[in-house]
Parts: C-alpha cells; sequence; structure tokens
C-alpha cells in the first residue's frame, strides 16, 4: 500500500461529471505515453481523498482505539507485575548485571510498598492501588514483557507514539488513519486529549512527514481542565449560527463563479467543500462533547462525582464519545508517574485518580457492544528499576513494563511474557514496542511492513526495519 | 538442613571439586554437546545462525553457530562468540545469560536456567565440539564508483543546444526553448499569457510573501513600455521584503527554529542571528557559492581583505545552518547523543546542499545509492571533529560563541573602569565606617568575653548539672527537677515514642494543646527552666507558672528536623517557684514541638542564674569572640587562657566579683600586654565582621546605600556581550565505521574525506590540524555536479511550484528524475556563470515566458499531461501560511515593518511553553515571529508550515476543514476584518464602501454586480442583526470582508 506524496485533498464533492471524466482518462494512454517519455514508472495520477474510508491489507478486527498513555513511567513492579522474590529480597543487590546506561545511581532492591492480590478467573495479581482495573482482569490481555529502548522522557515517549526515540517520525494514530482514512468525515481522525507538551510535545501526535490531515488534533493541554477542553477554532466566538450561515453561502456562490471562470481544479473545488465541512464539525463536536444526556449511573461509573476522578473520568468518556462516533484513534494523558522519590505516594495518588475511571469505561463500553471493535490500550513510556532510588523511589527502566490490551481481537483474561525474578528485565516472549506497534496496526488489517509512506528517498514504516506481530495475544 | 543431610553431601560435592568437569559428562566431552548443547544450537540458534539462514539470505550478525570453527569465530559485534574454558569472555553465553539488555538471545524468550548453565559448563569444560567444516571467506561486495558515475545526477552538467520549435515568436528566454520543445513533440500548447493584474500580483507574492498596492497595480498597467515587468521584478527585487521571502525558503530547507524541540524543548534565543543573516544575504545576493561555504565553515573562511569584524562574526554566524537541528538532549548515552547529532547534521547537509539521503548510510552501505558507510563515517569524521555541542550530559548544552565588537568592547572596558572607581570608593568609605565600629566595640571588650564565657559553657552547663543529679544521691538532690515532657499530669498531648521519638519518649500532639506538670522543689526560690526538643516549624506556646504567664513563646526555636538528632536544649524563662507543689502550663494555638525533657535549676544556686546584660553588644563580635576563645584552648600563650576555668568547671559561677575582676584585668591592658595586642590584632576577636555594615551608624549606612546604587547605576549600563549559536573546530580525530550504526560495534577507519562518487582532485583531504569542514564546503561549491543543480532546481521550484526533479531533497536513485534535464542543466550552468547570483535566476527565471503563462485550465492538455509536467500552463498555488498571515496584518493595516531581533522573552535556554505565545498576536511580519518546534503557531500549523524539525524543499499545500475553521473563527481573522470594517462603515455611499473592502482584501474593484450584491448582503444583515443598528452595521461589513477573506480569490495566486 504505497501513497505518493498527493497532497490534493478532496471531500465527499458532488460529482462533476467532467471532473469524472478527467480522472478517467488521467490515466490513459496519453499520460502513459507521457510517462514513458519522462522515464517515470507511470503511476495513477488521480489523487485519492486522503479522508476517504480505504479498505485494509487483509480482514479487521479493530476499527478504533484509546490509548490511555500514562505519562512518567508506571512501575511495573508496584503495579500488575507481583513479583515475590523482590518482596522477599529488599534490602539486597540485584543479582544480575545492572543496564549499561542508565539514567541515575540506584541501590539495593526494594519491595513494593503495596499488598498484591489475585482477581478474577484468571488469578491476575494486582496491587492494592489499582481495585477497579484488577477487577476486570477477566477482560484484560496484560504484557508483562514490554520494553524499549531508552531510559529518558523524550526518547521513550516518542519512541511508544513514533516507533523511533531519534527522530521525528509520524505518530502511531497518524500512521492508522493514513492506512484506512476517516470513518467519519465530520470529525477529525485522531483525537488526543490533554497531550503533555513535555518530552517531545506535538512530535507524539504529529503527522510529520505524512500528509497533514492526518496530524492529531490536540484537545486541550495538560492544565485545560477537561469541560474546557475543545477543538481548535471551533468555537464561534458569539457569532450566530444563522449569521454564519449567510456568510458561506455567499462565499460559496463567490467561489463558484471564481471556479467556474477557471475551469476545472480539484482544489479549489476541495476548498469550497472544506466550509460546508467545517461547518457541519461545528454542529458536530459540540454535541459529543455535551455529556448532559449520559445518565447519572454513567457518569457514577466513570468517577465524575468525585473530584479526584473528574478529570480523567471526563477524558475516558469523552474517549468513549469520540470512539463512538467514529474517531479512529483517541487518546487521554495522565502523569505524572516519575516517582524517582516518593513513590509510595505518587503512583497511590495517580492510581486513585485513573482506577475507577478506566475501569468504568471497560465497562461501560463492553456493555454496549462497543469493546467488539474498539481496541484499549493502556501503557506508559518506560517501567521503573525494582531497586531503589534515594530513601523511596525508583528510577527509569526501560528494559521491563507492564502493558495491558482489552477488546477487539485480543484474548481476554491471559497475561502474556514475563520478566526476570525481580521485575528488572523482560525475559519471556518479549515485546519491544515495535511489536506492539505491529500488534496493533495487524488488529486494524494492517501489515506493518506494507502499510508504507516514499519520503526523503526511502519507504518509511511505522515499525521501522523492526516489528513482529504478537500472535499468542491474538483471539 | 539437618545436620546429617550436610555430612551426607559433604563428601560428594568434596568429589565434584576433586574432578575436573568434563569427568562429569564422560570422555572428551562430545557425549556432553551432543545431549545438551547441539539440540539446544538446533532448536533455538539456527534459524539465524547457520548456512541455510545464509543460503536463504536470513543470517543475523553475521554470525554462524554451526560449524566449530563458526561458534569459535567473530561475527559483526566484534566478539568472539565462545572462548573455549572462560564462559566471561565468550559473548554467546554474555547474550543467552539475558542480564546485558543490548544483547539478549535467543531475542523472543530466555533459555530456561538449567540449559544456560549447562552452556556455562560447557565452556569451562573448553567448549568440546565435534563439527568439522571450514568457512567460506565473504566476498567483499563493494560499490563500482565508475559505474555509479553514470548516473544523470553524477555526470557534470553540460552546455545544452537550444533545441528547435515551431512557435519560434512564444520564446523570451533561452530556457522558453526547452519548455516548448517537449510541449510541441507531445501536441500541446502553452497557455496564454497571464494578464496583467494576474502577473503583479504573482510576482509580488512571490518575490515579496506580499500583496501588491492598488497604486503598484495600476502603475504596472498603465505602463506600456516592453519592459514594464522587468520594472517591477526589479522593483521587487531591490525591496527588503526580498529576503524576507526568499530567506524564509531557505530557512525551510535549514530546517530553522527558535527552540529545540524534540525531547527538551529548549529556547534557542540566539538562533535568530543566523535566521536574519540568511535574510540578509538573500538581500544583499550573496553569491551562493559563498553562502554554503560560510554555512559549513564560515570561521574558518579567510577574508578578501580589510573587513569589519561584524563581517567576520557572520560567517561564523552562519555556521549556526549546523546548530540549529533539533536534538534529543537528553540521552543518558552520551556517544549515541553525539553520534545522533552528527547525523542529523549529514543529513540535512547532505539533502539541502546535494540532494543526497546520506543517512541511509549510517547503519549499511546505502541501498540505491553510491554511498558506502565508509563515506558516512568519512564526513561524520568531520563533525565529530567539529565542536557543536559543550557537552553531552543530560540535559546537554549547545555551542555559543561571542560577537561583541571592538566598539562594544570599548564601551564594556570604559564601564568597568568607571565601576572600578565606584568599587575602591565604596571600600574606603567601609573601612573607615568600619573603624568606627570597631572602636566603639572594643571598648567593651571584656563584656564581649564574659559573654563568651557564659555561651560557651552553657550547654556543657546543663549537661554537668545532669551528669551531677544522676551521681548524688537522692537526697543530695541540689534541688534540680528533670522531668521527661510525655510524663505531663494532665492535657491532651500525645507521647512517642517511634518515629519521631525513636527509643526515648518525647511529647507530641496533633493539633492546638494543653498540658500541665505538677513541679515540687523542696526550696522556695528562683528557678531557670531549660527545655530539650525539635522542631523543623516554629511551634511557640504560652508557657504559665502557678497561673502567672512567664514567656509568651516558649519553645519556639526552630532546630532543624523533626527528629531526636536535632534536639537541643534552649532556656524558656527565670521565675520563683514556692517550696512543694507548683503547677506549671503550656499552652499551644498549634500542635507542639517534639519535646524530650525539662530541667529546671535553682537560679541562686551553683552553676545557674548568671546575669549579665548584653544589649550594647553586638552578635558579629559575640560570634567572633565566641571563635576566639575556643581558638585560645589550641594555644597554651593565649592571654585568655586565664579564664578557662570558667570552662572547665561550668558551674563555677560568673558572678558580679568575677564580672568586675575581668573588666578590671581589661581595663589595665595598655600597650604591650598580651592582652593588648589580641585586642588589636588583625584577625582577633575585633576582626572586621563580615556584616560590619549592619553595624554602621544610620547616617553611614545611608550613605553606603547611596554609593552602592551608583555602582548598579553605572553596570547596568555595561552592554551585555551578544552570542550565537555556531560551531568551531573541534579535537581533530577519524572515525571508525559503526556497524548497523552501533558505536559498541566498529569495523575499519574511515579516515576523514568526502564521496568518493564526486571524485575532485583539485580538493585536498582533510588536514590533519583541522576538521575538514573547509575542504568540504570547497568541494561542495567547486566542481560538483550537484550543488548548483540542486539549487537551480530549488529556484525553480519556489516560482513554479513544482521542481525540475520533483524531489527536490533527493536527487538519487529513488528520487524522481528531471523532467527537463537539458533545462536543468542549462539553469545550473547560467547560475554558476553569473557567479552564483540567485537575482540573476530570478531575472532570466521570471522574465521567461513560461513564467508568464496564465493557470488557464485547458481540457486537451490536461489529459494529456494532469500534472502539469511539461509547463502547458503554470501552477495555481495556495498562499502560504505567512503569505496568508502577512495578507491579513496588511489588509488590516496593522503590520509592522522591519528587521526584528528575537522576540521571545524566555532567557537562554529556558524551556519554553507550548501554551504562553504572546508573539502571535504581534504584527511583525511572520518571517519574525519565532519558530516553537512542537508548537509552531496555529496559524502556521493550519496552512502546512511544516515540522521545522526537518529539511523542507518543498511545502505541501492541503486544504481542509481546520483551515476552514480558522477563517471562520479565528481571532486573527476576526481583528483585521474588524479593522477593514471599521474603516469602511460610516461611508454614506454603500457601493463605495464595498469598492474600499474590495481593493483592500482582493486588491480590485468589484464589478457592478458584485458591488450591488456585496450592499445587499450588508443591509440584509443589518436586517435580521440583534445588535445596536451602529454596531450592526459594522459587523455586516466585517462579516463581508470575512467572505472576501475566505474566498478561492483571496486564498489562491493564478
Amino acid at each position: 500500500m504505497k501513497r505518493g506524496g498527493s497532497i490534493c485533498s478532496g471531500y465527499d464533492a458532488p460529482p462533476i461529471n467532467r471532473r469524472e471524466m478527467l480522472k478517467n482518462s488521467s490515466a490513459g494512454f496519453g499520460a502513459l505515453a507521457l510517462a514513458g517519455l519522462l522515464g517515470e514508472e507511470a503511476k495513477a495520477a488521480a489523487p485519492d481523498n486522503p479522508l476517504a474510508t480505504r479498505q485494509p491489507h487483509f480482514p479487521a478486527k479493530a476499527k478504533r482505539i484509546i490509548f490511555l498513555f500514562m505519562h512518567g513511567g508506571v512501575s511495573q513492579v508496584d503495579s500488575f507485575d507481583y513479583r515475590p522474590a523482590l518482596q522477599r529480597d529488599t534490602g539486597k543487590p540485584y543479582p544480575g548485571k545492572k543496564p549499561r546506561i542508565v539514567s541515575s545511581a540506584t541501590g539495593n532492591l526494594v519491595a513494593s510498598p503495596y499488598g498484591f492480590k489475585q482477581y478474577g478467573q484468571c488469578g491476575q495479581w494486582a496491587s492494592d492501588i489499582f481495585p477497579h482495573i484488577a477487577s476486570m482482569s477477566d477482560e484484560l490481555c496484560f504484557i508483562k514483557s514490554m520494553y524499549g529502548s531508552n531510559s529518558r522522557h523524550g526518547s521513550a515517549l516518542l519512541e511508544l507514539h513514533t516507533g523511533s526515540d531519534t527522530f521525528i517520525r509520524p505518530s502511531m494514530g497518524s500512521w492508522l488513519n493514513y492506512g484506512l482514512g476517516f470513518e467519519n468525515q465530520d470529525l477529525p481522525g485522531y483525537i488526543t486529549f490533554k497531550p503533555t507538551g513535555t518530552h517531545g510535545g506535538m512530535n507524539a501526535w504529529s503527522s510529520a512527514f505524512l500528509p497533514a490531515h492526518y496530524h492529531g488534533v490536540q484537545i486541550g493541554t495538560k492544565a485545560t481542565p477537561i469541560d474546557k477542553a475543545k477543538i481548535p477554532f471551533i468555537d464561534r466566538n458569539g457569532k450566530a449560527l444563522s449569521h454564519q450561515r449567510r456568510e458561506l453561502d455567499l462565499l460559496a456562490e463567490m467561489n463558484r463563479e471564481h471556479l467556474s471562470q477557471r475551469g476545472y481544479d480539484d482544489k479549489l473545488e476541495a476548498r469550497i467543500n472544506s466550509f460546508e465541512l467545517a461547518f457541519r464539525m461545528q454542529a458536530a463536536a459540540p454535541k459529543i462533547q455535551n455529556i448532559d444526556n449520559e445518565t447519572e449511573a454513567t457518569k457514577k461509573l466513570y468517577g465524575l462525582d468525585d473530584p479526584k476522578t473528574r478529570d480523567f473520568g471526563r477524558q475516558c468518556l469523552m474517549a468513549r464519545r469520540y470512539s463512538e462516533a467514529g474517531v479512529r484513534f483517541v487518546q487521554c494523558s495522565q502523569g505524572y508517574w516519575d516517582a524517582h522519590s516518593g513513590l509510595k505516594n505518587n503512583h497511590r495518588d495517580i492510581a486513585g485518580k485513573v482506577d475507577k475511571p478506566i475501569a468504568g469505561l471497560i465497562a461501560d463500553m463492553k456493555a454496549r457492544g462497543l469493546l467488539e471493535d474498539t481496541l484499549i490500550l493502556w501503557g506508559t513510556e518506560f517501567g521503573r528499576t525494582p531497586v531503589g532510588q534515594g530513601n523511596d523511589g525508583r528510577d527509569h527502566n526501560p528494559h521491563a513494563m507492564t502493558f495491558f490490551l482489552a477488546g477487539a481481537g485480543v484474548k481476554p483474561g491471559i497475561a502474556h511474557g514475563s520478566t526476570d525474578d525481580h521485575g528488572y528485565y523482560a525475559t519471556e516472549n518479549r515485546v519491544h514496542f515495535h511489536d506492539l506497534q505491529a500488534t496493533i496496526l495487524h488488529l486494524f488489517g494492517l501489515d506493518h511492513k506494507r502499510l508504507t509512506y516514499r519520503y526523503a528517498g526511502r519507504d518509511f514504516r511505522l515499525t521501522d526495519v523492526y516489528g513482529k506481530v504478537v500472535r499468542d495475544i491474538l483471539t | 538442613m539437618h545436620p546429617i543431610a550436610r555430612a551426607l553431601c559433604f563428601p560428594f560435592a568434596a568429589g565434584l571439586l576433586t574432578t575436573p568437569g568434563a569427568s562429569a559428562a564422560g570422555d572428551d566431552g562430545v557425549e556432553f554437546f551432543e545431549k545438551k548443547i547441539r539440540p539446544v544450537l538446533i532448536g533455538h540458534c539456527y534459524k539465524c545462525h547457520s548456512v541455510e539462514a545464509e543460503q536463504k539470505g536470513k543470517l543475523k550478525g553475521k554470525l554462524r553457530l554451526d560449524l566449530r570453527e563458526a561458534i569459535r569465530g567473530r561475527g559483526e559485534s566484534g566478539l568472539l562468540a565462545v572462548v573455549p574454558g572462560k564462559p566471561d569472555e565468550s559473548n554467546l553465553y554474555r547474550a543467552i545469560t539475558y542480564l546485558d539488555s543490548e544483547l539478549v538471545m535467543p531475542p523472543k524468550s530466555r533459555l530456561a536456567k538449567s540449559v544456560v548453565e549447562d552452556f556455562k559448563r560447557w565452556i569451562e569444560m573448553g567448549a568440546p565440539d565435534p563439527r568439522e567444516g571450514r568457512l567460506a571467506k565473504a566476498e567483499a561486495k563493494g560499490i563500482n564508483f565508475d559505474e555509479a558515475r553514470k548516473f544523470w545526477a553524477f555526470r557534470k552538467p553540460s552546455e545544452p543546444t537550444l533545441p528547435k520549435v515551431q512557435a519560434g515568436a512564444w520564446p523570451r528566454e533561452d530556457l522558453d526553448f526547452f519548455i516548448l520543445a517537449q510541449l510541441e513533440a507531445n501536441q500541446l500548447r502553452p497557455a496564454p499569457a497571464a494578464a496583467k493584474r494576474t502577473l503583479i500580483r504573482r510576482a509580488t507574492y512571490d518575490l515579496t510573501g506580499l500583496p501588491p498596492t492598488m497604486e503598484e497595480i495600476a502603475d504596472f498597467i498603465t505602463d506600456q513600455s516592453p519592459d514594464a515587468f522587468r520594472k517591477v521584478v526589479d522593483r521587487l527585487l531591490a525591496s527588503p521584503h526580498y529576503g524576507e521571502k526568499w530567506g524564509r525558503h531557505w530557512l525551510d530547507v535549514a530546517r530553522y527554529a527558535d527552540s529545540n524541540g524534540l525531547d527538551e524543548n529548549l529556547a534557542y534565543v540566539n538562533a535568530f542571528r543566523y535566521r536574519n543573516y540568511v535574510i540578509n544575504a538573500f538581500n544583499e545576493d550573496k553569491p551562493y557559492d559563498q553562502f554554503v561555504q560560510e554555512q559549513i565553515a564560515g570561521d574558518l573562511l579567510k577574508p578578501s581583505g580589510e573587513e569589519p569584524e561584524t563581517a567576520r562574526h557572520a560567517r561564523h554566524i552562519a555556521t549556526g545552518f549546523l546548530s540549529v537541528g533539533a536534538k534529543m538532549l537528553a540521552e543518558d548515552d552520551g556517544r549515541k547523543m553525539e553520534m545522533d547529532i552528527i547525523d542529523e547534521q549529514l543529513d540535512t547537509l547532505g539533502r539541502a546542499f546535494m540532494g543526497m539521503t546520506l543517512g541511509c548510510a549510517r547503519c549499511h552501505d546505502h541501498k540505491f545509492d553510491p554511498i558506502p558507510t565508509r563515506d558516512y563515517y568519512a564526513l561524520a569524521g568531520i563533525l565529530k571533529s567539529t565542536h557543536t555541542m559543550d557537552n553531552h550530559k543530560v540535559v546537554a548544552q549547545w555551542h555559543e560563541i561571542e560577537i561583541g565588537t571592538a566598539e562594544l568592547r570599548a564601551k564594556q572596558s570604559e564601564i568597568d573602569k568607571a565601576a572600578g572607581e565606584q568599587k575602591k570608593t565604596i571600600q574606603q568609605f567601609k573601612n573607615e565606617a568600619s573603624k568606627a565600629v570597631i572602636e566603639q566595640a572594643r571598648s567593651n571588650a571584656a563584656d564581649y568575653l564574659i559573654q563568651a564565657l557564659i555561651q560557651s559553657r552553657s550547654n556543657n552547663r546543663i549537661e554537668h548539672v545532669l551528669n551531677q543529679a544522676k551521681d548524688k544521691t537522692e537526697d543530695g538532690t541540689p534541688g534540680i527537677v528533670l522531668i521527661e515532657a510525655e510524663t505531663f499530669n494532665r492535657g491532651n498531648g500525645l507521647r512517642s515514642n517511634e518515629g519521631y521519638g525513636e527509643g526515648i519518649g518525647i511529647l507530641i500532639s496533633s493539633g492546638p494543646t494543653k498540658v500541665e506538670y505538677d513541679v515540687t522543689v523542696a526550696k522556695a526560690g528562683n528557678y531557670t527552666l531549660h527545655m530539650r526538643y525539635a522542631a523543623q516549624q516554629s511551634r511557640p506556646g504560652k508557657l504559665f507558672a502557678n497561673g502567672k504567664l512567664i514567656n509568651e513563646k516558649a519553645v519556639g526555636s526552630v532546630t532543624g528536623t523533626w527528629y531526636p538528632d536535632s534536639q537541643k536544649w534552649h532556656l524558656e524563662g527565670a521565675f520563683p517557684l514556692n517550696a512543694g507543689a507548683n503547677v506549671l502550663k503550656f499552652d499551644w494555638p498549634t500542635p507542639t514541638p517534639h519535646i524530650d525533657k525539662m530541667l529546671f535549676m535553682p537560679a541562686d544556686a551553683q552553676g545557674s542564674g548568671e546575669s549579665f546584660k548584653t544589649d550594647h553588644l553586638h552578635a558579629a563580635f559575640s560570634r567572633q569572640w565566641t571563635e576566639a576563645l575556643k581558638q585560645a584552648g589550641k594555644n597554651a600563650k593565649s592571654p585568655l587562657n586565664g579564664w578557662r576555668a570558667y570552662l572547665d568547671d561550668p558551674i563555677k559561677p560568673i558572678d558580679t566579683a568575677a564580672i568586675e575582676a575581668i573588666r578590671d584585668r581589661f581595663a589595665q591592658a595598655a600597650e604591650g600586654d598580651p592582652l593588648h595586642q589580641l585586642l588589636h590584632k588583625k584577625d582577633g576577636p575585633f576582626k572586621t565582621p563580615k556584616e560590619v555594615e549592619k553595624l554602621f551608624a544610620k547616617a553611614d549606612q545611608d550613605k553606603l546605600k547611596q554609593l552602592q546604587a551608583k555602582l548598579g547605576e553605572i553596570e547596568k549600563t555595561r552592554p551585555a556581550t551578544p552570542k550565537a549559536m555556531a560551531v568551531r573546530e573541534g579535537k581533530v580525530q577519524d572515525l571508525k565505521v559503526h556497524l548497523r550504526g552501533d558505536y559498541m560495534t566498529q569495523g575499519e577507519l574511515a579516515p576523514r574525506g568526502y564521496l568518493q562518487v564526486i571524485a575532485n582532485k583539485n580538493v585536498a583531504a582533510p588536514p590533519k590540524d583541522g576538521s575538514g569542514r573547509a575542504g568540504f564546503a570547497k568541494w561542495l561549491t567547486s566542481d560538483n555536479p550537484l550543488t548548483a543543480r540542486v539549487m537551480a532546481n530549488r529556484i525553480w521550484l519556489w516560482h513554479f511550484g513544482q521542481g525540475i526533479v520533483r524531489t527536490p531533497d533527493n536527487f538519487g536513485t529513488l528520487g524522481l528524475r528531471p523532467t527537463h534535464s537539458e533545462l536543468l542543466d542549462w539553469l545550473a550552468l547560467r547560475f554558476v556563470e553569473s557567479g552564483w547570483s540567485i537575482k540573476q535566476m530570478h531575472r532570466i527565471i521570471m522574465n521567461s515566458a513560461a513564467y508568464r503563462m496564465s493557470t488557464q485550465f485547458s481540457e486537451q492538455d490536461y489529459e494529456m499531461d494532469p500534472d502539469n509536467k511539461l509547463w502547458w500552463r503554470f501552477n495555481r498555488r495556495r498562499l502560504q501560511a505567512e503569505e496568508v498571515r502577512d495578507s491579513l496584518l496588511v489588509a488590516g493595516d496593522s503590520i509592522e515593518w522591519g528587521v526584528k531581533g528575537q522576540l521571545m522573552t524566555y532567557n537562554p535556554r529556558q524551556y519554553v511553553s507550548q501554551n504562553d505565545h504572546p508573539y502571535f498576536f504581534g504584527s511583525n511580519r511572520t518571517v519574525y515571529l519565532p519558530v516553537i518546534r512542537s508548537g509552531t503557531f496555529d496559524v502556521l500549523q493550519a496552512f502546512d508550515f511544516g515540522d521545522p524539525a526537518v529539511i523542507q524543499g518543498q511545502r505541501t499545500s492541503t486544504v481542509g476543514a481546520a483551515q476552514a475553521l480558522f477563517m471562520m473563527n479565528h481571532d486573527l481573522v476576526a481583528k483585521a476584518t474588524e479593522r477593514l470594517a471599521k474603516r469602511v462603515d460610516g461611508n454614506p455611499n454603500l457601493i463605495a464602501a464595498a469598492h474600499q473592502l474590495y481593493a483592500g482584501v482582493l486588491r480590485r474593484e468589484p464589478s457592478e454586480r458584485e458591488a450591488v450584491r456585496s450592499v445587499e448582503f450588508v443591509q440584509r444583515a443589518v436586517g435580521q442583526a440583534e445588535a445596536a443598528p451602529a454596531k450592526a452595521t459594522e459587523q455586516a461589513w466585517q462579516s463581508l470582508a470575512r467572505v472576501l477573506f475566505s474566498s478561492n480569490e483571496f486564498m489562491f495566486l493564478d
């Protein structure tokens, strides 16, 4: 699936006969002859509508994804990767070799300050700070052997989102929309709620060298109250709708005159249509943002009744609503798990903000049948060291972390892979970020090796030259 | 383990120790290999490390494990896989232990622990291995450069002959023959010439990024002379706005930004100097070869003659090209960071100047172009020998240079001199004022000693008393009462033995607290109360003795922490107690400090009750006296030693008699007396204290303040030395090839040099005492087939919207071929011939018939050539981001002209924030707005400014809903339209007002129909408005203005 750098855009334009005629003939004999003359490969010259829904490489299990990103580095050994040996050996030196490259000096093994229990039919272990998520264990597919390449937030975060810890690359959400188009033409295909502006900022939701249509739409910043977070420029700033309609009617009239004087130009046409789309989007988005019609029970399920869980709860509820409306990639973010010190309070506090909303989201999605074709992914840029940093902290650790998935196409109630006895390194069935990305594309019916884009003389992939689909977790 | 078991197993273990490992596996260990090792190798390793894998092209790490010779050899890493007898030196063993995250095998899952143990044992045995066979010598696969040089881009541009054409009247410039010949060969007809109004709008945006004024349009239309358009072009090229437009094109290539972006988004507050250098270079028409050389090696170029210092600085500033890229500044692996930064530089250099994707050769020979990794590391060596970064720590610092001029330095030294003199004046004044202070203090010398004695022994005294109390029998207690604070008789305090009072027991509490103690003393009289506590914050409480308030703020000191290690004794008061029972009460509005003990001592008893007034003494001298007393203990000859008895016996009373004796002694100390000498010693107890200024008389203090304020004023006028991001020469060194791009696995040495495919014998190889940048710059600009072609193509592209090579940053095999290769050569040759003058290229190109064509559509031509590769018409284009914003500002008449410096208010290297960009609402030309990576302003983002972290030879040009929403709702549009509406509103002639608005936005008069329609629109809007009529008309005009701005006519150039 190769799409050239076509930059032209067309929204569902009413068919114009001449245009159709031209499109059909543009790859005809004349154009072919010309291509031959220029010594080029013949290519279909008609530009795709970049937003049109496209067929995947093979039947897809997932149509949409909600990515719950935990910024700062959640400790695997204090969340879902229970390591009895760590609890036992606290205070002793780590028996293996510490990594050659580390972000800070660390000391001896430190046990988790939390208690662990088993949950559900599957017997998944979880620490006491995630009781709600743990109670959904039978729905979840844990990967306990995740690992990445870099021990710094910026690099690790970018690698998780874009596949590269060094260079500017398109993000996962951009690749998915590039591969599959938009499901709902009235909304963006890629939304990210309240992302962090640090550690790469926009690079994490950027389309980079892919066409700009696939750039993530940022809704709010880390500091925006979630109920105030909106799509950029969607606000009419007090202008009456009827007024705006009148403007657009005159505009359309002028633009049509302009076009008729110039003959066919798909870009001019596309731009005429873009104002109608904007007008529709202006109507559609506020309806999704407005949660008045959600029941009290639903709001409670997401924790909107509690100041502690209200913000992330609303992110999750928005995620469901946008996802329901067909937005292919929705991301929610919550920081800041970076517990170099005071881990016990840090992780307990932040877990308290996300635990109930996430469990609520999964339960709600399941009840509405949305989990059938929606994938939920929970993850972080790196795990933390089982050895201590200072008195009560843990350092960055890209060599082991725990993710979980739920929904479309993944096995529920399983745990894939594991770490060494103390949880420092992923050791069994290791899954690199690249492997996870390959797997996600696979769930969407895309072969990560075939989803390429030519740029600067190379065919680029989300997974670069790496990546292997983790088949063991697929249904 | 039971003793018996231990006894049983011991001989067994001993047996193992005495037998060589091999014997456990029988014979020579081959059996062990066959049983334990070979099956694992077959099952887990051969898939990627065997002859079969090699045949399928799936061999990993250039390592086979299926032969004894192979397994004992080196793979790509250069390390031996198995060293018989030495598991620790065997890379294979290291890999399977999974203890080194960078090398884990098998890659997916760790082998069972017992299997790993087997391997260890096997290697210890000497790695017995029966697998005979020899490895075939791998054939070196080289690049055939002679063959490679035949590729079009590597051939020298050759002078083409002008092709014959039928429509001989059409060409205006030689270049038109190349265009027309191909059109005619394909039965295409060039579009008619563009109307004058269209042409001047096209040219004005093209060269300046701005709309033409109504006057400029009218002048051009009325100018009937044959060179009317040339005059327009010359006028535009002479405008300072030309550099602001064309400099910006280059800044796209240079991936220019004002912040780092990537992981640590630090402000590049000095990057703007490079930006302005570029703008200036275009305005000056700096020869392109010189422009290239300066950006790579400006610091190394010699001046051609006399030149101002600023000229040298400008050349050095140009090397900012190498610095302004986006970098991972927080990378724990410093060596990786350095190589990544070099890679970014190389990638940019290669694509910007040569259209070569050098980055592809970092890990392996370029798969498509003749660039071996050796060439990559030869060039990388040049950059490794260049100082771009001051360090590669987390967070790393890029290098900056100082660019002060002689004039500035003179100004600075003039100010430094004045400041120096003022400092001298201040010092003199301070000396005199200090003398007075010290004289005065010296008159109280005896009292300072007395105070020092009392203070020095105060803590000792308590310990002394407590020790004595311990030694005494019960009836011998000298009236001392010691109470553990947590043993209060009444109240709501709490006792703590843990945490804050580990092992000792203390009084704590959790809120407002009252406690009472029953205190029994044998004798009535005055007592002092000492308390021992720890407090991280001050928590004073009221202290009552028998109902009487003794101390308003008792136990209010801060000791450092809440923990016992910071507990200290404090005197809380002296007050009378009755014989027998007394009640002592504390009342805190807050929780208590952490109190350990309370001690009562009779004030009139031995060792207490020293009452001595100290109001006339200064703390600064007191501290010096305490110190002097301490030092005296180390010096047998010190005149103070006579009084040490008071320290040795801390309860020896310092009573009135003692005090008088000391004062007498001091009064008698005359010149020559050691005591007198001590008092006048330079570093003695009356040395000038650091904080002596606080002891000055009020008038002296005021005078000092005045003097210092004046110094501040002088220093404030000192101009800072400006800095610029730039590189300089570093430690010269050659690199080895990094296998797979990893510095941990290095191959052959790659001496610094240039691309082998472009051999230029006239350029010397990099020297031993220099990075080689100068040579590289020269190699690029003399006889390099790529450099002129690549830039000529860029110039063409920025005029026509498409290049002759439509992949402007890639002239390699995967790039597109030129549509008109002869034209490209012709342009490249003219470019060099003109002395690399970019302005001359504009003149040639813009004078051509090709440039002057209209965008008129033709069904027949479109069918044949829908992408307009043969240039049968001019390409219509959307305005670029800067053009949109600048045009809005111009139309709203609020643009602020002029060259700008740094508009950001960030400190150097401060983190920039995504959300606080006040500059966006300023009215400077967009090119001067800071480019915040990962947070580009919304107008730039919406209109395809692109990602400023990567080179961009050609911007994309999309249309979409985000842009529509921008025009409908963005503040920038609201402000521009409001200003226009205000100007128009109030014109009683509505038709004339409509004309005004059309002129303001679209730079033309409306047709009669358009004018009438506009007026009707406004009237209808007013009629339906909810606002008051006056406001409603303005809003209606604003509404119309918004429609005009949103129109395709405004947004597109024909």
